[in-house]
């Protein structure tokens, strides 16, 4: 049992100052982590704050004027108002240049006074529908608002305002309707947004970042490592010393998996300190599940190494992992808007649950009960991609 | 004839950043037209830079080279045009077929449309490759590679020929076939320059360049350098095993003796002085006539180098292993089939302790295949193999334990230092404390490693790498020692003092088991198994085989020869059984995998004959006859049998490739990987 240990300790401790032994290779570990930490927390930004929209008041009203003037105030797009023609929206649209165009119509202060139903139009770029979605809701709200408030000041007025969809311009655009506001009596609502009340976006990401960090480091170094010593031929001068598969593979995960747990701290202490993210949920559950998460990682990784020849074989065998990986974490586009089957072929994804269990811990403080159901299947699949590697392992000797 | 050399270099001078001494050290020296020039000399010698330089594909730091009148640095693209070269990872495009291959070159080199039919014709036969002009080059075996390779440098029909190290990786029976074409090349008034660390290779050039760490130890006609060695070569005879490595260690102390190496049964040594003999009780000297290595070493000598003397003091600090005689390798009936194809089939052989065991044979014969069951590598279809009475299959782990393993290539951690790798290794094979802190220090005292220690290992010299790996290979004191090609490329030093490690621990009990190329390796078996279609076709001591492989013309064949002859004669039996079939209604030459890769060769075959002995001038010169004749020993012969020698061992290599092909159905990685473990051998 000692010798076995300390054939394992042999391996990582070669392991180890294989990665560590030049400058460039502890700099591959902090420096690629965190550009990609600052590209994505600034670029690959979610926020629509930057997003244009023309509000196009043809009414001469007060209540026209006042709900242009409301979105254009509001501090979440960038928006204009102006008066004149429909032209202008459609071209603007066509190149571009805003996200979505707000058509107040000529009669909409005399039916508000009139206490009739009063339409606003939304044209929006159905091209990017995610921040089309955005930009709505908000819009949903500030005219929500302003109609409840018009219920409040005029108590007996019954008013409301109806969106109403109109067909869309051109074959890109979607139209979003507003949808009617609360009848009267007036009801105020606000939204509360729970674990990130300011909707701070980089609150969201970092804890995303800090799985898909790790990800992308562990799985490279893993996929790598096997290929590399395949090619300098090493490989087979470890096999044929008295190291087994399984301690080799032991001697392959062992480094990786700290490797993850030091790329994960990194992110995190730069999300917290610099970025300011709060902290809810318990620190060593964090960790603890950093680590399992990369277990199925480098079980991936391993796997891929097992299967390969060659450096580049590895690369593009970690890239054919890494893509869909991402893509269909629930990242970028939300899992529950998946068609059926593929919302179930996701289970196999370890950053899906890996996703679910940061922003859990990290935002909300989630239990560790809740955190085992969905950490779970991250140790199946490592055991599976590992007993797989292995498998190769010996087959690769005949 | 005017003064002037066709190449003439003058001065040159290169050196690489970041390293020690020049690639190459103010070289001077002339090769006259249509000679066949070898440049000889170990890995790192400075061969490529030469051969780079002549085409300004580097520039050099001082010196001229003038070739046939044209300044290389101001005439490169003319020279370039003039010449052809042929590097040592020749660009052939393996996805392309051997046709596509040689179009592909002649639109690079502009040769005519209408040239090329002839062109080609021509090639093909001279190469022996007609019959293969639809198959991927990825497809062809490593000597008929090169021949393909030499077909398209030859399109341009170039006045210069540069071939680096085309014959490496080549077994002796291509490797003679390619030499046969280069040589009628530079009979044809050709100029040729031919880059090897094959020593033996020097000696059947017309002009030899032998360098050694960039500097020109000696350029001239072979039989000069052989000059200040005449009369003084020996080979001392009639020893048994393990006997003649004592006398040889002996020997080797003895102030008289400059050199000494085993060669089959004889000890083989290089005195000070012509005529003065050590004393060796009951021994009797007998003159030999000295090779170009002997020639080699007397000049590293003359400058102040010489190889290790005396005792290992590696294998002094061991211990001693049991001198009881056991059977420690075992190979029994061990079978490897990959799919339907046999790679190797019911190799038998033992191999007692203390004892030197080889392992040859041509590419993809199967011989790596049988060393890698062995090793644990590859596990065996059928048959068993153990160490010291250990199954590899039931306890690989501590079987493995008792093996210590060098590859042919470096393959210890680049990015480790010396200490981290003797420090790893040492640790896998489960040493620790102070035990292994004692054998880390020892081999650092012992290999002069010391001074290196903190030194990553991929900046090492090459000597000191093959020293470091010896000293991961025998750490942990196996009982065995496994070895794949050990000492190609290095120098003859290098090599000398290798071999006085490995032929000191055999006399301490290791057990060697030795595959090679190389025949200077052979010679310092006991027994050598020749492998050649996945089966044992000869074994026997160095001695028995040429014995065996001696015939009227070749009396007293070099183990070369022997290689040759006895793959033939294996040819021989092979087609009068195949005759014999037939006869039972059997397809004739249908050989014993009989895979598809074997079927659709025989179409080709069908198509262009098989006819296909290259062209060699023939030149009525007394030296010259000599090398003809070896190498007409080699070719076939028309009235073999229903193929010639040739046909079946290039069919041989095809149906090793192609076998692994046929199986995956094209899946390329997969069959890439296979024919890796199968039979593709470096």
């Amino acid at each position: 049992m000692t010798a076995l240990l300390l054939r394992i300790r042999t391996l990582i401790v070669k392991e180890f100052l294989i990665i560590l032994r030049d400058p460039s290779g502890r700099a591959m570990l902090v420096v690629p982590p965190i550009i990609q930490l600052v590209l994505f927390a600034y670029a690959v930004t979610l926020e629509v704050s930057n997003v244009g929209v023309v509000v196009l008041n043809q009414d001469s009203g007060r209540h026209g004027t006042e709900v242009a003037a409301r979105i254009e105030a509001s501090p979440y797009f960038l928006a204009s108002v102006e008066r004149g023609g429909f032209q202008n929206i459609r071209i603007s649209l066509e190149n571009q240049k805003i996200l979505m165009g707000v058509v107040i119509p000529r009669d909409f202060s005399s039916r508000l006074e009139k206490g009739t139903a009063a339409p606003i139009q939304v044209v929006s770029d159905g091209r990017r529908s995610n921040s089309a979605q955005i930009v709505t809701a908000y819009l949903t709200e500030i005219v929500a608002q302003y109609s409840l408030e018009l219920a409040g000041r005029l108590e007996a007025g019954r008013l409301s305002a109806r969106g109403q969809s109109l067909p869309g311009q051109n074959s890109s655009s979607l139209v979003h309707g507003v949808p009617p506001p609360p009848p009267t009596p007036p009801v105020s609502f606000s939204a509360r947004h729970w674990f990130n009340p300011n909707l701070v976006y980089v609150w969201t990401i970092i804890p995303s970042l800090m799985a898909i960090i790790t990800l992308l480091m562990t799985l490279n170094l893993s996929a790598m490592s096997l290929a590399r010593e395949k090619e300098m031929g090493t490989f087979e001068q470890l096999l044929v010393t008295p190291l087994t598969p399984a301690e080799i593979i032991v001697g392959k995960l062992v480094p990786a998996m700290v490797v993850a747990a030091f790329e994960s701290l990194l992110i995190y202490s730069l999300g917290r300190f610099f970025y300011g993210v709060p902290m809810r949920g318990s620190f060593p559950l964090l960790l603890g599940s950093i680590v399992l998460f990369s277990f199925s990682i480098i079980g991936f990784g391993l796997f891929i190494s097992s299967i390969v020849k060659t450096q580049q074989q590895a690369i593009v065998g970690s890239f054919m992992f890494m893509v869909p990986c991402v893509a269909l974490s629930g990242f970028a586009a939300p899992v529950e808007n998946m068609p059926a089957w593929l919302q179930q072929a996701v289970v196999l994804n370890p950053l899906k649950h890996a996703l679910v269990i940061m922003k859990g811990v990290f935002l909300k403080d989630m239990p560790a009960g809740e955190v085992w159901l969905n950490g779970w299947p991250l140790l199946v699949i490592g055991i599976a991609a590992l007993l797989f590697s292995g498998w190769m392992f010996r087959k690769n000797l005949g | 004839m005017g003064g002037t050399p066709f190449i003439e270099i003058k001065n040159l001078t290169k050196s690489f950043k970041g390293q020690e001494r020049p690639a190459l050290d103010s070289l001077s020296v002339g090769v006259g037209r249509g000679l066949m020039c070898g440049l000889v000399g170990p890995d790192g010698a400075g061969k490529t830079t030469l051969m780079r330089l002549l085409l300004d594909l580097l520039t050099p730091d001082a010196g001229t080279v003038t070739i046939d009148g044209l300044d290389s640095r101001k005439d490169a693209d003319e020279i370039r045009r003039l010449s052809g070269y042929m590097p040592q990872k020749f660009g052939l495009y393996e996805d392309l077929t051997v046709v596509e291959n040689m179009t592909l070159y002649a639109d690079l080199r502009d040769v005519p449309k209408a040239a090329r039919p002839d062109k080609f014709r021509e090639l093909l036969g001279f190469t022996d490759l007609g019959r293969f002009q639809k198959r991927l080059a990825g497809r062809l075996s490593g000597g008929m590679k090169q021949k393909l390779g030499l077909a398209c440098v030859l399109l341009a029909t170039p006045r210069l020929l540069l071939l680096d190290e085309p014959s490496v990786g080549v077994d002796p029976l291509s490797r003679r076939e390619l030499w046969a074409m280069v040589v009628s090349l530079a009979r044809g008034g050709m100029t040729v320059l031919w880059a090897t660390s094959y020593l033996d290779e020097a000696e059947k050039c017309d002009r030899v360049v032998l360098l050694h760490q960039g500097r020109d130890l000696f350029h001239g006609e072979p039989s000069e350098a052989l000059g200040p060695v005449r009369g003084r070569a020996y080979a001392l005879g009639g020893l048994a095993g393990a006997v003649r490595r004592r006398e040889l260690i002996k020997l080797l102390g003895e102030p008289e003796v400059a050199d000494g190496i085993i060669q089959g049964g004889d000890i083989k040594i290089v005195t000070r002085e012509p005529g003065s003999l050590p004393e060796v009780p009951g021994g009797r000297f007998r003159p030999l006539a000295p090779t170009f290595e002997d020639a080699f070493v007397d000049i590293l000598a003359g400058a102040g180098q010489t190889a290790l003397r005396g005792e290992s003091e590696l294998a002094r600090r061991m211990d001693d292993k049991p001198d009881d005689g056991a059977v420690v390798v075992e190979a029994r009936d061990l079978t490897k089939r990959f799919g339907s194809f046999t790679a190797v089939r019911g190799n038998t052989f033992q191999i007692r302790r203390g004892r030197i065991f080889g392992l040859l044979g041509p590419n993809g014969a199967g011989k790596s295949t049988t060393f890698k069951m062995m090793c644990g590598l590859v596990r065996p279809t059928a048959g068993t193999a153990s160490i010291a009475g250990l199954d590899l299959l039931n306890y690989p782990s501590k079987a493995r334990g008792r093996v210590g393993y060098m590859a042919q290539k470096f393959s210890l951690y680049d990015q480790l230092s010396v200490r981290q790798n003797l420090y790893f290794f040492s640790g896998a094979y489960g040493l620790r404390g102070r035990a292994q802190r004692r054998q880390v220090d020892l081999m650092e005292q012992i290999f002069d490693l010391a001074p290196l220690h903190d030194r990553g290992a991929s900046t090492l010299p090459l000597g000191f790498k093959q020293r470091l790996a010896l000293a991961c290979a025998v750490m942990h004191q196996p009982d065995v020692l496994f070895l794949d090609e050990p000492t190609s490329g290095v120098d003859p030093l290098t090599r000398r003092e290798f071999w006085l490690h490995i032929n000191h621990l055999a006399v301490k009990g290791v057990t060697v088991m030795i595959t090679t190329h190389f025949m200077e390796e052979a010679e310092y078996c006991d027994e050598i198994a020749l492998i050649y279609r996945g089966r044992n076709i000869a074994s026997g001591s160095p001695d028995q085989l040429k014995a065996r492989a001696a015939t009227d013309r070749l009396p007293s064949p070099t183990m070369d020869d022997a290689f040759i002859e006895l793959v033939r004669q294996s040819e021989r039996a092979a087609n009068d059984e195949d005759d014999a079939d037939a006869g039972r209604g059997r397809r004739p030459g249908s050989g014993k995998s009989g895979g598809p890769g074997n079927a659709s060769e025989k179409t080709d075959g069908s198509e262009t004959g098989a006819g296909p002995a290259p062209a060699v001038a023939l030149e009525k010169t007394s030296e010259r006859e000599k090398t003809v004749a070896l190498e007409k020993a080699a070719l076939p012969e028309k009235t073999d049998g229903p193929e010639t020698l040739m046909t079946q061992g290039k069919k041989e290599e095809e149906e090793e490739e192609a076998a692994p092909a046929a199986r995956e159905g094209g899946k390329g990685e997969k069959t890439e990987r296979e024919k890796k473990g199968g039979g593709g051998e470096k």
